[in-house]
This record gives structure tokens, sequence and C-alpha cells, in this order.
């Protein structure tokens, strides 16, 4: 028990990752609205595909334009038809009281039960010719007034939908990995000083673990480009820079199998992995934030961050990447006791 | 301090007596270089700047994988326990690295030379074109320097020495041919000072890195 208590930590902080992960259902949100435009000063009815929503059951719905907090029209009529849909109509003022002709506004929607369902930059108000004059005017928006649910749910994200929980795992996979790796550069340098060859067996292990989490991380991250971007795989940098720096380490693989001396193969495979992970690093942390990206955390995109990471995505988060860890390093354990084994059944 | 100078000049005025009593292999990169250039241009008769830049990295790239991989070769290990007997390992790496970085020089201005007259000139700024140039160079150099004194012990060095050498030296790689592009007017870019100096911050990265880890690799 002493020694062993981290391996069932990490299966049932695993077990947690995969249940809570996978069972917490999502906020709900708006899917899709059938109208886009308004033209101001006359009536604009949207109808709206909830995602998870409770519009037929829940008592007061409420919805509103808002192009700022100053400027917000609510509707005059909600017409719920089940849970997933309702159309809402609203009265447009006759301008935009921001000088300009054309804007976007964000469509809200309020009840007691689902709380705030919110579409950005979801309608676009634009002002024609022959505008009528209307005496409705833009309200102030007061937020107090609205419901708010506080039920454990992820947060709903367009585009994203329910892949969001790949967060646990793609992402986790990754961080994890680079655990493993730092780990394996720390026994790498400490080889290089006490010449101790299992110090030099137990960096392999580690960096050929770290190469299995490598593959899973680029193989979940196509299954998710494939359901966001469309593609299993893009010209993007960043996913280009990731495959390429896989391939440096099972390049690591082939130099040690082709050096036959243990000495000579662990002093030249330490030198090379110190050396890879230092290039490494400028290839996965800074050339793909100089150029375009649509990998969040490059090129103006962001990550770990605002709605992408919110604290109910947290709870789940770091005890993934924990979990990932420590099940990384159990599985080199095994991989560095299995090659001393074999290593013995070589020289006797 | 002294001593170090002069063992370098010792073992740089070495290297290039050993280079210029046999012309074969030195002559042999740069036949290569005119060889590729030429056959680019019978493919593709006239390119963009994009692929000008692109097969000039790609031509150099390859250059210093056969100019450089011959740093530890098999007649220079015989003679390994000489070296090892009388010169510093840190005087022996940085021999090695200034005399590749003076061939790799030679190799990329010939090349500049050889695809400006089969594509036609198309640097528009060159002191940014011979800094992104030199900068490139001087991590290319670094980063294969390095791998061959890793594969040097390797039976397949060959092989090896490209599979280890092209993904490493894709950052350096990578910035250069973003400066280069700036330098034919292919894309605009204010900032372009920050890339000099992020592509010299890897340089001095991947040279200190080298310097500091083959001490490691030449003892035996």
């Amino acid at each position: 028990m002493k020694y062993w208590w981290w391996k069932i930590a990490a299966i049932v902080i695993f077990c947690y990752v995969l249940l809570a992960g996978m069972l917490t259902p999502l906020k709900p949100g708006i899917q899709s609205i059938d109208n886009t435009k308004g033209i101001l000063g006359e009536e604009l009815v949207v109808g709206v595909t909830g995602y998870n929503s409770y519009f037929g059951s829940a008592l007061q719905n409420r919805a509103f334009l808002k192009l700022s907090d100053d400027k917000v029209i609510e509707t005059h009529q909600i017409t719920e038809r089940g849970d997933y849909k309702a159309d809402l109509r609203f009265n447009l003022p006759d301008h935009l009281s921001t000088g300009k002709d054309v804007e976007r506004a964000t469509l809200i929607i309020n009840n007691e039960v689902d709380g705030s369902l919110i579409l950005p930059n979801a309608i676009l108000l634009k002002k024609e010719d022959n505008t009528k004059p209307s005496d409705k005017q833009w309200g102030q928006f007061n937020v107090n007034e609205l419901f708010k649910a506080d039920r454990f749910r992820f947060p709903y994200r367009n585009q994203l939908n329910e892949t969001i929980r790949n967060t646990f795992f793609h992402v986790a996979i990754w961080f994890a990995m680079f655990i493993l790796l730092i780990t394996a550069l720390v026994y790498s340098i400490r080889y290089l000083i006490t010449k101790d060859l299992l110090l030099d067996t137990k960096a392999a292990a580690f960096t050929s673990v770290a190469i299995v989490y490598g593959l899973i991380g680029l193989a979940t991250g196509a299954v998710w480009a494939k359901f966001t971007w469309g593609a299993f795989w893009t010209a993007d940098v960043k996913l280009n820079m990731a495959a390429i720096s896989v391939l440096i380490y099972m390049a690591y693989w082939l130099l040690r199998s082709s050096i036959a001396d243990v000495d000579a193969r662990g002093r030249v495979s330490a030198a090379y992995n110190i050396f890879a992970f230092v290039i490494m690093i400028p290839l996965i942390f800074i050339i793909p934030r100089l150029t375009d990206s649509l990998h969040p955390g490059n090129g103006g995109n962001p990550a770990l961050g605002g709605e992408d990471l919110d604290n109910t995505l947290r709870m789940i988060f770091y005890p993934s990447i924990i979990a990932l860890s420590l099940l990384g390093v159990w599985m080199s354990n095994l991989t560095y006791r299995y090659q001393i084994l074999v290593d013995n059944e070589i020289e006797e | 301090m002294g001593v170090a100078i002069r063992q370098f000049w010792q073992l740089v005025r070495k290297e290039f007596a050993l280079e210029f009593r046999n012309r074969v292999s030195l002559g042999a990169v740069l036949l290569f270089v005119v060889c590729a250039a030429y056959i680019c241009y019978k493919v593709f008769i006239t390119i963009n700047g994009l692929a000008w830049i692109s097969l000039f990295w790609i031509i150099l790239l390859f250059a210093a994988i056969n100019l450089i991989q011959r740093t530890f070769n098999a007649s220079y290990m015989k003679r390994r326990w000489n070296y090892y007997t009388l010169y510093d390992s840190t005087v022996v790496y940085l021999s090695k690295y200034a005399y590749n970085l003076f061939f790799m020089g030679l190799v990329s201005v010939l090349l500049m030379g050889v695809m400006s007259l089969f594509f036609g000139n198309m640097i528009k700024d060159y002191p940014m074109f011979l800094i992104g140039l030199s900068l490139g160079i001087l991590g290319m150099t670094g980063v294969m320097t390095f791998i061959s004194a890793v594969v040097m012990r390797a039976d397949s060095n060959g092989l090896l020495m490209s599979i280890l050498a092209m993904p490493l030296c894709l950052p350096v790689l990578l910035l250069s041919m973003k400066v280069h592009a700036v330098s034919l007017r292919l894309i605009q870019d204010t900032a372009v000072t920050g890339d000099y100096l992020l592509l010299g911050g890897v340089d001095l990265l991947i040279f200190g890195i080298g310097l500091l880890l083959f001490p490691n690799l030449w003892k035996a």
C-alpha cells in the first residue's frame, strides 16, 4: 500500500474523469435560428432551435436583442413549440442610435429553468431607405432581473457542441506527454552526470510512453478537427509542428536501436534527447504563435480561458492531467522493468 | 584562453589543408548544388517567388546534409585518439563548426548565384536576404554538426543523419524562410526585427546546447 497508492489514485481519478466528463450534460444553448436579418422599424420574427433547453416547461420565458448594455429590446411575444423550439417576435425601433446603418445584435433567451441562453452576433439589424418611423425605443438592460441556473453543466459553445468534452482527453494527454518528456529529460541529464545505466533505461521508457501519448494526442486532435473544422488533417501550423515533434522522438528510437554498445548508446541517446527537447520548444511554443492558426492558443486565438475552459470544465480537466500523467508513469515503470529483464536475459 | 585559440586555429588550418589536398568531396557538394538547381530549372522552367525560396532552402538543406555528414567520418575516427589526447573537446567542436560554417557560406552564395541565373533574380532587399541567410546557415550548421557527432558511432550513419537532422532543422528553416519571404516582398511585415531576434535566439540555443553536450559524445 505504501508504494502503490498512486496507481489506485490514477485509476480512481481516471474513472471519475470518464464518468463525470462523459455523463455531465451541456448547458442549454441556442443551436440555430431561422432568420438572421432584421429591418429596422418593422417586426422581426425569429424561429429558435434550442439545445438541452426547456422552453415548453419553463413558465417565464423572456428574450432580448442586445446591442450594448443600454441598448436592448425585449420580445412582445414568445410562442413555444415544445422544449426545443420557440418563435420570438420583436418590434424593432427605427434607428440604431449609434449613427451606423448596420449592426449585429446578440440574442438572449432567459427562463427560470435554463438560465440564460446567448447567441452572440446573431441578427444583423439593417436600416432601409424607406424605414417607417416607430415609437419603439431601445431600453436599458438589467442583469439582476434575469434568472440564473446554477447547475453543474459544461458550457454550450457553438461549433464545439458536445466535442467540448475532448478537452479532458486531447488537451490533457498533451499536458501528460510533456510531463513524461520532462521526466525523461531529467533522467537523461542525470545519466550524463552519473553514467548509471538504469537512468538511461528509464529515460528511454518514459520517452516511448510519451511517443504513444503523442500519437493518441494527434488522433484525438484529428477527430476533433473533423467535427469542428471539417477535415481530419489540415495545413495548420500547430498540427504539423506537433507531428514533426513526434517524428523527432521516433528518430530517437531508431538512433537507440542502431548503436550496439550499451555505454555509447546511453551517452548518444541522452545527448540527442536533450537536444531534441530544446529544439521542440521553439517548434511547438514559438513558431505556431507567429502565423495564423485555427488551433486555440496560436495566431491570435485564445486558449484555456474565457468560456472555453470555465470552472466546471476545470473540475474534470485538471484531474484528467493528473490521472493521465500517473498512468503514463505507471506504464513507463512497467516498460523499463521489462527492459531490465530483457537485458539480464541477454547477459546470461 | 590563448592556448585554446591557438589550438582552434591549428585545427581549422589542418581541416583546410586536408580538404584541399583531396578536393573531391567539396567539389561533389558544389556540383550537387548546381545539378539540383539545374534539374529544378528543367522541371519547372519558370517559378514564382514562394517556389524560389522553397527550392533554395530545400537544395541548401540537402547540400548541408551531404556536406556536414562527413564531419566525423571514418578516416577522422581513425585519428580520433590523437585529437582526443591533444585537444580540448570544446575546441574540436568549435573548429568543426567554423569549418562547416565557412563551406556552408560558400555553398549558399553559389546556390544564390545559380538560382538567380536560372530563375531570375527575385531578391528585392539584399541586406535582409543576407541576414536571413546567415542566421539560417548558423542554425542549420549547428544542428548538423551536432547530429553528425551523434551518429558518428552508429552503423548506418548516412541515412540516420538525414532522418535525425531534417526534422530538427525545421524551426530554423521555417523562420529563415519567413524572413526571406519578406525580403522578396512576398509578404508585408513591419516587425521583421522580431524574427531576426527569434532566429538569432534559436541559433544561439542550438549552438550553446551543442557545445554543452558535445564532450559527452566525444569521450568514449
